[in-house]
């Protein structure tokens, strides 16, 4: 089963809930993906060793200047500007470029070919509380995520019976990617007008991918708020409420483990799992 | 002689200057032979990205040689650069027809890098 | 005309609602929200009569099954799946590079504009002061490209220019992608807000990377610094090592959070006004020091 964890912003307790559910779910060898790739975070809170660094690449034209007549066709066709033609050379703009293909397979003198360009690592580790971890990292400069969150999701080393997906925050490309096709998604938010704000938009892109979901409130003090009013109006469920702890906010930010902080997290998550089980079943 | 192109808000020398190289509307592309203006849509404006090297590509087709601009990209500032095409710093709040003529009096300094 | 954005590598360091106070305690300036992907400044602030305008970016492909003779050259070549066995395309996954309407032997595809969201321009009002507010609203699923971002930055500066504004304070979108880059663009200084944990420190040093590489000024602030006193002590040494000074550190504070909650900006309350205000006033220093 695989489980996306995200949220509309960051900073609502997102890493806090998947890494949290990893180490609840230890004795399955869960792996985790931390699939937000601009600030893999997870690494930093689970203890892990890791194992193998791969290279994430893709694919981006190289024009070969002794077949190239000039003619200006890829960058007439080219969507994105990537490639300029000057009068003697042709530039190519891989940042802008989408790796389409339609250059190299357009092109009347067949002087494109595709070449790898690295957009960031793989790091494939071994959690110290059982399981794995496969953090994305995108290389700084480099814009285009959404192929290095779709390598991250398909790397396994050894499959497990749970598989939960740290995502990027917000509800654009990367979001969208790191949730299309899991099993189920959580949405973690905050009980406040901002959160609720932040929520609403996320359900909008969830709906957009067909995928069950259900809301975790981090940060509870009591109330709902305007979160439980766009959860009904949504009809989508509140699974569990995390509720607000500084104890919890300070061992997190030492990086300590939040199940010591707050024993009563261990609990609330074992019923999140459980109901996710009864939903996906 | 190698045209010179303004970038604008409208398409025509009236109109007041746009000052991104890139996103800007029109192209007014004044020809010195001629002493004529002509206007050049900027395809390259809608795209999400782009914009840039999208415009430049259009200048390179139109013979152009200079370019006043008050904001130029480091990817548009590349092509340009490469392509010889000269370019210098512009005015924001003036006509084009007026910053032409700042051109044409030398008053305008020649852009050595990008500033955007 | 000077700019001052504030960001923060990752969402919920309280940034919005330091930008917001800022805001209100500037004597006059324009406020832009660039977090087009979840924007809550006009949350705190609440626009009056705000007036729409949509906006598109980039293209999508549209298939006309009439004409269509199904021989699935379109379905091949897509790198993005977006056209699935029945010949429906799916806006979420087109790219819009157009390889399809290129290599449609019988020209079945056509590539459209799309659609991605609105921007606003808005007039708020904090006791009596008007400040005009410029925001987005990206469509989910779309994607963030920084071109909202730059649409709204442009429609502020054009109107601090007309009615004769000498300052601009935006609230950053998080992260350090292109919508982060659109945000840079002609800032005179940054705040970065930064929260003294393992992951915050992180993210602090990504945005100071990004801003060196840009070669945009910043000043760091230290928001809930009493959560890890040890991690605020090693980021403002960080800091002054790397040449950037420090606004000041702001504690933990309930009231704060209490006041966010509810929607009001926090220095509308007096006991967070006396903590945020020397702040600010660092701030506003180093900003008149920048050209
Ligand atoms: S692969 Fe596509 S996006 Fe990249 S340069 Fe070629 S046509 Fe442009
Ligand atoms: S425009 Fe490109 S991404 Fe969209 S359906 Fe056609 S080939 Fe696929």
């Amino acid at each position: 089963m695989e489980i996306a964890v995200a949220s509309g912003k960051g900073g609502t307790g997102k890493t806090l809930v998947a890494t949290c559910l990893a180490r609840i779910l230890a004795e399955y060898n869960p792996i985790v993906i931390d699939a937000d790739v601009e600030e893999p975070n997870a690494g930093l809170v689970m203890p892990h060793r890791v194992i193998d660094t791969k290279p994430a690449f893709r694919p981006v034209p190289e024009v070969d200047m002794e077949s190239c007549t000039l003619c200006g066709k890829c960058a007439e066709l080219c969507r994105f500007n990537a490639l300029v033609v000057l009068p003697s050379e042709v530039m190519v703009f891989t940042e802008l470029c989408h790796s389409c293909g339609l250059c190299a397979y357009m092109c009347p003198e067949n002087a494109i070919n595709e070449v790898n360009h690295k957009i960031g690592d793989i790091e494939e580790s071994d959690l110290l509380s059982g399981g794995q971890l496969i953090t994305g990292r995108l290389l700084v400069g480099e814009v285009q995520s959404p192929p290095l969150i779709k390598a991250a999701r398909e790397t396994r080393r050894q499959d497990s019976e749970y598989r939960l997906v740290d995502c990027p925050p917000g509800t654009t490309c990367p979001a969208i990617e790191s949730i299309r096709d899991s099993d189920f998604c959580l949405l973690v938010t905050e009980p406040s007008l901002f959160g609720a704000h932040d929520l609403e938009l996320s359900i909008a892109a969830t709906k957009l991918l067909d995928v069950r979901t259900g809301i975790i409130i981090n940060r509870w003090q009591g109330d709902d708020a305007d979160v439980g009013i766009i959860a009904r109006e949504q009809d989508i469920p509140i699974l569990e409420r995390i509720p607000y702890s500084l104890e919890l906010a300070k061992s997190y930010a030492k990086g300590e483990n939040p199940l010591t902080a707050m024993p009563e997290l261990q609990v609330i998550l074992e019923n999140v799992i459980k109901m996710v089980k009864e939903r996906v079943a | 002689m190698k045209n010179i192109a303004i970038c604008s808000s409208e398409d025509k020398a009236e109109a007041m200057v746009d000052g991104r190289f890139g996103r800007c509307s029109y192209f007014m592309v004044w020809n010195p032979e001629s002493s004529d203006f002509k206007s050049l849509k900027n395809t390259g404006i809608d795209a999400a990205h782009g914009a840039g090297t999208g415009a430049a590509q259009v200048l390179l087709q139109n013979n152009v040689g200079v370019v006043l601009t008050s904001r130029v990209g480091p990817k548009a500032f590349q092509v340009l650069n490469s392509a010889g095409i000269k370019m210098y710093q512009g005015q924001d709040n003036i006509s084009v027809q007026a910053l032409l003529e700042k051109y044409l009096a030398q008053q305008l300094e020649e852009l050595k890098q990008p500033n955007n | 005309m000077k700019e001052l954005l504030v960001l923060s590598g990752k969402g919920g360091t309280g940034k919005t609602s330091l930008t917001a106070s800022f805001i209100c305690l500037a004597e006059k300036a324009i406020a832009c929200d660039y977090d087009v992907d979840a924007s809550n400044l006009p949350i705190l602030l609440k626009p009056v009569d705000p007036k729409g305008h949509e906006f598109s970016a980039g293209l999508t492909a549209d298939l006309d099954k009439d004409i269509c003779i199904d021989c699935g050259l379109c379905r091949d070549l897509c790198r993005f799946d977006a056209i699935n066995s029945k010949y429906q395309i799916s806006t979420l996954s087109c790219e819009g590079c157009g390889f399809c309407a290129e290599v449609c032997p019988v020209e079945a595809i056509s590539m459209s504009e799309r659609p991605s969201g609105r921007w606003f321009a808005s007039m708020s009002d904090q006791d009596g002061k008007m400040v005009p507010l410029f925001y987005a609203e990206l469509r989910p699923g779309e994607e963030n490209s920084g071109k909202l971002v730059a649409q709204v930055k442009s429609s502020a500066r054009q109107k601090a220019l007309e009615e004769g504004y000498s300052l601009l304070i935006s609230d950053g979108s998080p992260g350090i992608g292109c919508p982060v880059i659109s945000s840079l663009v002609e800032a005179n200084l940054v705040v970065i807000v930064a929260e003294p944990s393992v992951s915050g420190f992180h993210d602090l040093k990504r945005v100071r990377e990004l801003l060196a590489l840009r070669g945009v000024r910043s000043i760091l602030l230290i928001n809930k610094w009493d959560l890890n006193p040890e991690a605020s002590e090693a980021m403002e040494k960080w800091a002054q090592e790397c040449d950037i000074p420090c606004a000041g550190r702001l504690p933990y504070s309930s009231e704060l959070a209490a006041a966010v909650a509810v929607g009001e900006v926090p220095v509308s309350r007096k006991e967070l006004r006396d903590l945020i205000l020397p702040v600010w006033e660092n701030i506003a220093k180093t900003l008149e020091k920048q050209n």
